[in-house]
């Protein structure tokens, strides 16, 4: 069914542009009390008492005391009880009539703690100098530890005649969305409660509120308001947030309202989790790789909810998109009194990629060979066997990607280093390939649903089990339902997400909103045919069969009727105006012993060229030029596209530059957006080029495949390669801040060229 | 306690009664652009001029001050500028791009355009603001604020000099004073500065000078080094150079140098370290030593010999020769 690809504008654009769309802090909630936390003073201490003076008349205060309150999600506390293990936890709750008079009495509140030793790195938390929950004494998070074992790695490495090992490290980094957490509970008669709540994943919100409250979930209503971005980051804190929103209203018997301050998101929210990597590569006598040993130990923070899945993408990307003829991967997750570590744009990719990509430059300038060709040799081609035995059925087109970027990125170097007036301003030129799982495969079951109803005056309401982020889910589904109905996008309305209005559709993660939500729609938009065209062979007194739907008309015999005319004999019929739609893919069977499987059905294709300049004397790094090659399957939504690949391109630079989430002893240093440094258009490079290629893939609608996190997943790695070849040093640490370019600078490990 | 007051002056009358009443309030904080209320209302009260929990404050707004003529005019042989004017009009200003080259190449590394739209020179000032720019560049061209205290009987603003030296120590010696900037003076310059790759012998003596930046991006908040160099050149006397030193410690400092520079010696490497390792040393004796300061030295080393390498490459080869440099 063809779908335009042109992209019709976004209807949330002129409310947002124009300050009219309303987001959770702007919601009415008129009488609400105003809610506030009280945060510990100690990354990690036993705490020893919480004192709460007696609250003054229309004020509430909690304390875990006497609450009984269930960890949510497995592990996290919605207050800490007898212990604090990050500068993030609980220790108590106010809501009152204003903001003042809560801030005035939670800064009387006495809290005694008992400081213990707290470990903030990975190193650290492996060795278990402070271990943070007794039931996990060497500090490794449950569920967290993944396996990919293919072929004989070990006999392989020690046969090899040539090893190339190496070691990478990344760093925490906040998703900066311009929206901070907020949300606003309302009690309801018959014990009901209905949360208003800036959120990824409503349902998830649900949960944490009717756990906290002791309820069954159909007492809570979750509604997700206009959205100011997420990227993974509204899950954990909006969730724990909402609980404890929600105790509060409990105990006021009325409307409770909590938005966090920019340094509370920051502090609270879980953060792209840091990961040490460390490769062994076994090298045949052909240059070719006889073995890929990899071990990854990441940071999850203190309480984890995500690591399971993000380590297990981890284990199945670690070796990237290249051959070898064995592999072995370890994945291992660990507590430590870090921030919160969890799911952020590129779910644990590009700090994977970021490594391999390290690596793979580093072999080829071992090997004297040219770092693109020896990409085009490695990387995986249609047919090959990944790490995990998944044959690569489908067309992969990574070398075609890495020979054009390359070819691109010489000329583009030519032209800086023309335009250089100081010996010392080097240029640099990195590239970085990347295979993706799309949607969330082997992780959990990819099944979500949509709706779709005719109302009596012909508009149309559509209702996805999956959230509008801002990515541009709105839009995209707007477009599939207008080309499958032949009707114009006006006609449509996409509903908010609501959880009593729809059933559980998994969280809007993995790329998968237009990837699963889409084929969702699909399915529903076929069920309302099905009743339309019961309709219409009802009206002309014709068996089921003898009328179908065809490209958004009506065929009976000879005529074709449009949607206008069959539309009203839904009513006339007394049949649904409702199409249902439950995608439910493939069922997908890994091994949890050694990882073997077919992981996803589909994957994108990724590869980024930079051209990087650095000031050698000053350690100042910009990406000048970015072209970024993505197979995204069947493209949907144009617009929408490039928008995502452009917020991509600056996420990866502020990545491999300049963020980084830094704690001290007792406070995060980055505690707001002023010390917390992210891109803006000024550091935006002055060329990209963008181009598309749409190999179709099996699951998504129309052969559509994913691109949100492609976008971003593969230009940090790019930018940092660029840079190591500008200063001719081994990079593998993260950011390359102006400080840590010119120590690699002075350590002068200079590079063979 | 979280208690704010806010009030817009129209006239120098309600100006007068800000001054007046202005003991009535912990703090009185001076409201033009705005730019930098929320970095201050995030900053601890003790921490001048903070805006965190404290007060009774109170937000006088004086953008609605009466203005006199251009923001931008002589008089007395000083070069008056409007405290109000912000940093897209100092950048753009055709006569501060000649005579002062410095504060339009500072303005233009502040923020970003939103911001440059909206801050002022005063507030990047009064606000000690994290990107600071343009407090080395004003020290290095000699600038005195001129503050204002009272209002007199005729409605006219009495204006009182201060060096702003002297303005940034009592800043820090006693926060709770908040003196209004009303202009900034940069006494008229004998010499007339040189914008890059225009230096001619015609008139003597010349100066050459350029603002350097470092920070984390290039819309910087926060300038992690910034540097106003100036060398001033004379027939038959050795180029003197003249740097004033930004973000490194709390307070600006300058430092003169006369380096023996040969064109044939390369790229000015050596000469720019020992330059650097002064500066180092010495605002390490003064401020005491700090982690950042080694890696900040090597910045600083680095845009000194960036100064000295564009200045022989752009300078006529006749003016070096002349001031005897080979």
């Amino acid at each position: 069914m063809p779908v335009s690809c042109d992209g019709i504008p976004r209807a949330d654009a002129l409310e947002k542009a124009t300050g009219r769309a309303l987001f959770t802090a702007d919601l009415g909630g008129a009488g609400a009390l105003v809610g506030l936390t009280l945060y510990s003073r100690h990354p990690h201490a036993w705490l020893r008492s919480v004192h709460l003076p007696p609250p003054p008349p229309g004020l509430v205060a909690l304390r875990a005391q006497g609450l009984s309150l269930p960890p949510i999600w497995t592990n996290f506390p919605v207050l800490a009880e007898n212990k604090v293990c990050f500068l993030g936890d609980a220790v108590a709750l106010v809501a009152a009539e204003s903001e003042q008079a809560a801030r005035q009495y939670a800064s009387e509140i006495q809290a005694e703690y008992q400081p213990l030793p707290y470990v903030y790195d990975i190193e650290k938390a492996r060795q278990a100098t402070s271990v943070l929950h007794a039931a996990h004494p060497d500090n490794r998070v449950p569920g967290a530890r993944h396996v990919v074992k293919n072929g004989p790695v070990e006999e392989r490495l020690a046969q090899s005649g040539q090893l190339h090992c190496r070691s990478y490290h990344t760093q925490a980094v906040e998703h900066a969305y311009i929206e901070p957490e907020a949300v606003l509970v309302n009690p309801e008669p018959g014990g009901c409660y209905r949360v208003y709540a800036s959120c990824q994943y409503p349902f998830s919100v649900r949960r944490a509120v009717a756990d906290s409250l002791g309820l069954p979930l159909a007492r809570v209503a979750v509604i997700q308001p206009v959205l100011g971005g997420s990227f993974g980051g509204k899950e954990e804190s909006i969730g724990l947030l909402a609980a404890r929103c929600a105790l509060l209203a409990r105990a006021a018997g009325r409307a409770v309202r909590m938005v966090l301050s920019r340094e509370e998101s920051i502090l609270i929210s879980s953060k792209r989790h840091p990961f040490d990597i460390h490769y062994s590569l076994g090298l045949g006598g052909g240059g070719e790789i006889s073995a890929w040993k990899a071990e990854l130990w990441d940071n999850c923070g203190p309480y984890s909810a995500r690591a399971r899945n993000m380590n297990w993408r981890a284990s199945v990307h670690a070796a990237g998109p290249y051959r070898a003829g064995a592999w072995h991967t370890e994945v291992q997750g660990l507590f430590s009194n870090h921030l919160l570590g969890g799911a952020m744009r590129g779910y644990s990719a590009p700090q994977i990629i970021f490594a391999h990509e390290m690596l793979v430059d580093s072999l080829a300038r071992k090997l004297g060979q040219d770092r693109f060709l020896l990409r085009r040799q490695l990387c995986f081609k249609t047919g090959d066997r990944t790490a995990t035995g998944q044959v690569l059925s489908a067309r992969v087109p990574l070398a075609e990607m890495i020979e054009k970027t390359a070819a691109r990125l010489g000329s583009w170097q030519q032209e800086s280093l023309r335009q250089q007036s100081l010996p010392w301003c080097r240029v640099g030129t990195g590239m970085a390939i990347s295979m993706r799982g799309c949607g969330l495969g082997a992780e959990y079951p990819d099944a979500t649903g949509a709706e779709i109803t005719v109302q009596k005056d012909g508009s149309i309401t559509l209702c996805s089990c999956l959230a509008e982020l801002g990515q541009g889910l709105h839009p995209a589904l707007t477009q599939m339902a207008a080309a499958a109905l032949g009707l114009p996008p006006e006609r449509f309305h996409l509903l908010p997400l609501r959880t009593d209005y729809v059933q559980d559709g998994s969280s809007t993660v993995a790329s998968r909103g237009s990837y699963a939500g889409g084929k969702a729609l699909l399915l529903a938009i076929e069920d309302l045919n099905r009743q339309l065209c019961h309709a219409l062979a009802r009206e002309l007194g014709l068996g089921e069969e003898e009328v179908r739907a065809e490209q958004g008309k009506y065929l009976a015999g000879e005529r074709r009727y449009g949607f206008e005319e069959v539309y009203p004999l839904l009513g006339k019929w007394g049949l649904s105006h409702t199409g249902h739609g439950w995608f439910t893919p493939e069922p997908i069977r890994v091994s949890h012993e050694n990882g073997q499987g077919d992981c996803y059905p589909d994957y994108s294709y990724s590869c980024v060229g930079v051209v990087a300049v650095v000031n050698t004397k000053t350690g100042k790094a910009d990406v000048s030029h970015v072209m970024a090659s993505h197979d995204i399957g069947r493209i949907l939504h144009q617009p929408s596209i490039h928008n995502q690949v452009m917020g991509g391109i600056a996420m990866g630079i502020g990545f491999a530059l300049m963020e980084e989430c830094v704690l001290g002893d007792t406070e995060l240093q980055t505690a707001n957006l002023d010390k917390y440094v992210i891109p803006t258009c000024q550091d935006m490079p002055r060329e990209v080029e963008i181009e598309l290629y749409e190999i179709p893939g099996k699951n998504g609608p129309h052969g559509s495949k994913s691109l949100g996190e492609p976008a971003t997943e593969a230009v940090g790695a790019a930018a940092a390669c660029a840079v190591a070849d500008a200063i001719r040093c081994e990079v593998d640490t993260l950011p390359l801040t102006p400080e840590r370019i010119l120590r690699y600078c002075a350590e002068r490990r200079w590079l063979e060229r | 306690m979280i208690e704010r007051y806010y009030c817009r002056c129209h006239s120098w009358e309600d100006l007068q009664t800000v001054l007046e009443r202005g003991a009535e309030y912990t703090r009185v904080y001076w409201l033009a652009g705005g730019t930098d209320l929320l970095v201050q209302q995030r900053k601890p009260f003790s921490e001048s001029p903070g805006l965190g929990i404290g007060g009774p404050v109170l937000l006088a707004d004086i953008s609605g001050l009466p203005r006199e003529g251009e923001p931008v005019r002589v008089k007395n042989d000083w070069v008056e500028i409007d405290a109000r004017i912000t940093h897209s009009q100092l950048l753009a200003h055709p006569f501060l791009q000649v005579a002062f080259p410095l504060l339009p190449q500072a303005a233009r590394l502040v923020g970003g355009k939103q911001i440059r739209n909206r801050g002022t020179l005063g507030g990047n000032l009064a606000n000690m603001a994290a990107c600071g720019n343009l407090l080395p560049v004003l020290l290095h061209y000699g600038a005195v604020l001129l503050l204002v205290d009272e209002v007199g009987g005729q409605g006219t603003p009495r204006l009182r000099r201060q060096s702003l030296q002297n303005y940034w120590q009592a800043r820090l010696e006693q926060p709770e004073q908040t003196p209004l900037i009303l202009r900034v003076a940069l006494p008229c310059r004998a010499q007339a500065a040189v914008p890059a790759g225009t230096c001619r012998l015609a008139e003597e003596p010349r100066v050459y000078e350029q603002f350097y930046k470092l920070g984390k991006r290039n819309a910087a908040a926060l300038s992690l080094v910034n540097l106003a160099a100036a060398c001033t050149l004379s027939p038959g006397q050795a180029p003197h150079f003249h740097f004033t030193v930004g973000a490194v410690t709390s307070l600006p400092r300058q430092f003169d140098f006369c380096p023996t520079l040969h064109k044939t010696s390369g790229c000015f490497e050596a000469p720019a370290r020992e330059c650097s390792e002064v500066m180092a040393a010495e605002l390490e004796a003064e401020f005491g030593p700090r982690p950042s300061r080694v890696w900040k030295k090597e910045v600083l080393a680095g845009y000194i010999q960036e100064f000295f390498y564009t200045l022989f490459q752009e300078a006529d080869d006749g003016i070096l020769e002349g001031c005897a440099a080979d």
